[in-house]
């Protein structure tokens, strides 16, 4: 079957990758086992996971708005220098130019029937 | 004729991965790297901190990353992890900065802050599966505690264990992002907590 049998020293290697879920289903099973029969290294497991409870209530350390809006504002500047479109703008120039577009085959039309028109009566 | 409401772009985007998001910013699209800026820019700055221990450097070191981020965003290839990259250019970036500055420096693990009642208390609430609510007062504090419990650990082990606790990447991912080998964040990880409850000396309650 190739099942594993840990020691405590073995064991408490595993402890951490453990807490991580870095361990083998097998290395798991062995874990759980060995915890199961000893106290001492279900006492240490039970350590490692409560500090994992108090880094959980840690929040990180909070930047200043002042360095998000800082950011911002370079990002702008490399924008403007690098001639980088802002979001907004595909979607705009595109429609300006389907109405350009629009305009002038209007107008190309219009000529053509004037054309036409002007032909068929002289 | 019922009209369909299209949501706001911003919308569009927040609901986008950063793999996606990231390959727009490739495609000019400035406004999909603001939103990796809100998902990424205080775990960049706790990240930074972890290696600086100096809040002005590291929202400075977290501006700059971000700033090489962007610049560099042609190069980008999504079959990395976006985080993994980001994460990456972080370390390098703080590496060097630290090499500049000279500021890398080790810390004793003196003054473990289980000598305080109060701090004690305080820690002995977070440890336990239900601490209940807590004041934004207790919450300071906590934060304080913790922080000042994480700075005393030499920095390849804060820098390793934030990323395992505060960012939840897999070892793998921390190697590559550290460049070290999988073995050595395992042990990092493992004299981190084992120093952290040192530290915290919150042993004295679980006994």
């Amino acid at each position: 079957m190739g099942e594993i049998t840990l020691n405590c020293d073995e064991v408490r290697e595993l402890l951490s990758p453990y807490l991580d879920r870095e361990l083998t289903g097998e290395e798991m099973t062995a874990l759980g086992e060995h915890l199961d029969s000893c106290k001492e290294c279900a006492a240490k497991s039970a350590i490692f996971g409560q500090l994992s409870k108090i880094l959980n209530h840690w929040e990180g350390v909070q930047a200043s708005n002042n360095a998000r809006e800082h950011l911002s504002e370079q990002l702008r500047k490399i924008n403007r220098e690098t001639g980088q479109q802002d979001q907004s703008r595909p979607l705009s120039m595109l429609l300006l130019a389907l109405l350009a577009g629009a305009l002038l085959l209007g107008g190309l039309t219009a000529l053509i029937v004037w054309l036409i028109e002007t032909g068929t009566s002289g | 004729l019922a009209q369909r409401k299209e949501p706001p772009k911003s919308e569009i985007l927040n609901v986008q991965t950063d793999e996606a998001l990231m390959a727009r910013v490739a495609h000019g699209r400035a406004d999909a790297f603001e939103v990796l800026i809100d998902r990424h820019f205080n775990s960049i700055n706790t990240f930074c901190y972890t290696f600086c221990r100096n809040r002005d450097q590291a929202e400075d070191l977290t501006q700059e990353v971000f700033l090489r981020v962007y610049r560099n965003a042609n190069r980008y290839k999504p079959v990395a992890k976006f985080t993994t990259w980001l994460f990456r250019v972080a370390t390098n970036l703080c590496i060097n900065e630290a090499k500049k500055a000279k500021i890398r420096r080790t810390v004793s693990l003196d003054g473990p802050v289980g000598n305080d009642p109060d701090a004690s208390r305080i820690v002995e609430k977070m440890a336990t599966d239900d601490p209940g609510p807590m004041s934004l007062a207790e919450r300071q504090e906590a934060g304080k505690l913790i922080e000042k419990a994480i700075d005393a650990l030499p920095e390849d082990q804060r820098t390793t264990l934030v990323l395992v606790e505060r960012q939840n990447l897999p070892y793998k991912d921390i190697a590559e992002i550290l460049g070290v080998t999988v073995s050595a964040v395992k042990m990092r990880v493992k004299r981190a907590r084992e120093n952290l409850r040192e530290v915290l000396k919150f042993m004295d309650f679980t006994e």
